[in-house]
């Protein structure tokens, strides 16, 4: 079977139809005299509408009653959505007590922690300095001035 | 050249009756759906009551048998339901429960693991008589068997045809031809460009003759066929 020319495909599926535009018509109308692929194909396209129109059932009509059995499952399917919640649902509450329950321990602990549990701070005081000086010799005092500094030097070479 | 015959443009199921009047209004529609997204189950029902038609029709397009098409289509509507609050009205309601509707058909080939039916050379004499009687007359106007019992047979002889056809090729002329969907409605369900279903369509149409006369040519007495 020949081929319709690439280009008039689209035009004659309109034309078929039925819903050609004015100027598209007049193109093909003075395509098809000299093109035997695109009337040999709309001679195809006639046939099939034929043997479609013959010979194909539209689908069936639903039914009165299929509105009703598809609200009827689409209850069933909530129902069943619905009953698995509510068979987790006392976990979920458990699960949640027990979070918060864990959640407010964990809030104590912390709150104990920060305020009673920690190690005191050693505060350097008067007392402690007075203590620590009475077991060690005081250190020598700082030279001042540069005359300090050769004293103190003559001092400690005489020493040895 | 010849006029298009008033019949030809017409899809059988709109000369039924057209499913334009049983639509809703656009907006009376947004109202239903966004009473239906705040749980008001009435006006879902409204909903399905207005598209079960068309959802049979894009469901049948692809499965065709009846116990499919039914458990399919409520399986539409009950996923459609439960995403409903997913739904952000950007397209029209009927365009998004369709889309779910080819997904799910698509969905239950798979898991059905239902192989194309594909009937090489398994058409006896007689049937081969039968299709020769369907089509290829002048005019269009054809008329199957008064018989109920060769009426049947003759579709299902049609059906094997269309059987061979790639999926959505097939779906697009059952929704265009049998259906009575416009090309720019099939274009939004199977999120093509308008002008690439006109293609297609019309290369499917095609095809679908070319397996009709290979048929008839199979046939060891058959007479060549003009058409």
């Amino acid at each position: 079977m020949a081929n319709a020319c690439k280009k008039y495909e689209a035009k004659l599926e309109d034309f078929l139809n039925g819903v050609q535009d004015p100027a598209a018509a007049e193109e093909l109308e003075a395509h098809l005299p000299r093109c035997a692929g695109c009337r040999e194909a709309l001679e195809a396209a006639r046939l099939s509408r034929n043997l479609l129109h013959a010979g194909i059932e539209p689908a069936p009509e639903p039914g009165g009653a299929f509105a009703t059995r598809v609200i009827a499952a689409i209850r069933a399917e909530e129902g069943k959505r619905l009953a698995a919640s509510e068979f987790w649902r006392p976990l979920e509450v458990l699960a949640s007590r027990l979070a918060l329950t864990a959640a407010a321990a964990l809030l104590v602990l912390a709150v104990y922690s920060f305020e009673f549990a920690r190690p005191p701070h050693p505060q350097p005081s008067a007392s402690n300095q007075s203590q620590v000086s009475e077991g060690f010799p005081e250190p020598a005092p700082q030279p001042t001035d540069k005359d300090e500094i050769l004293l103190s030097l003559a001092e400690s070479s005489h020493g040895r | 050249m010849a006029d298009v015959p008033k019949t030809e443009t017409q899809s059988r199921r709109r000369a039924e009756a057209p499913a334009a009047d049983r639509r809703a209004t656009a907006e009376e529609e947004q109202q239903l759906v966004r009473r239906a997204q705040r749980g008001d189950s009435a006006a879902y029902e409204e909903l399905l009551r207005t598209h079960q038609q068309r959802v049979f029709a894009v469901v049948g397009g692809i499965l065709r048998r009846r116990e499919d098409i039914e458990d399919v289509a409520q399986q539409v509507f009950i996923k459609a339901y439960f995403s409903l609050r997913r739904f952000d009205l950007r397209s029209a309601f009927g365009t998004w429960l369709y889309k779910i509707a080819v997904n799910e058909c698509w969905d239950y080939l798979r898991k059905k693991r239902v192989r194309r039916l594909v009937y090489e050379a398994d058409l006896g004499e007689e049937q081969i008589r039968q299709l020769e009687s369907i089509a290829d007359r002048p005019g269009g106007a054809l008329r199957l068997p008064e018989d109920a019992g060769r009426r049947a047979e003759q579709r299902d002889l049609l059906e094997r045809l269309l059987g061979e056809l790639d999926e959505q090729d097939r779906l697009m002329l059952i929704m265009k031809e049998v259906e009575g969907f416009s090309v720019e409605e099939i274009g939004e369900v199977l999120e093509l460009n308008v002008n690439t279903v006109k293609v297609r369509l019309f290369r499917a149409r095609r095809r679908l003759v070319e397996i009709y006369r290979k048929r008839l040519k199979a046939r060891p007495s058959a007479k060549p066929h003009s058409r």
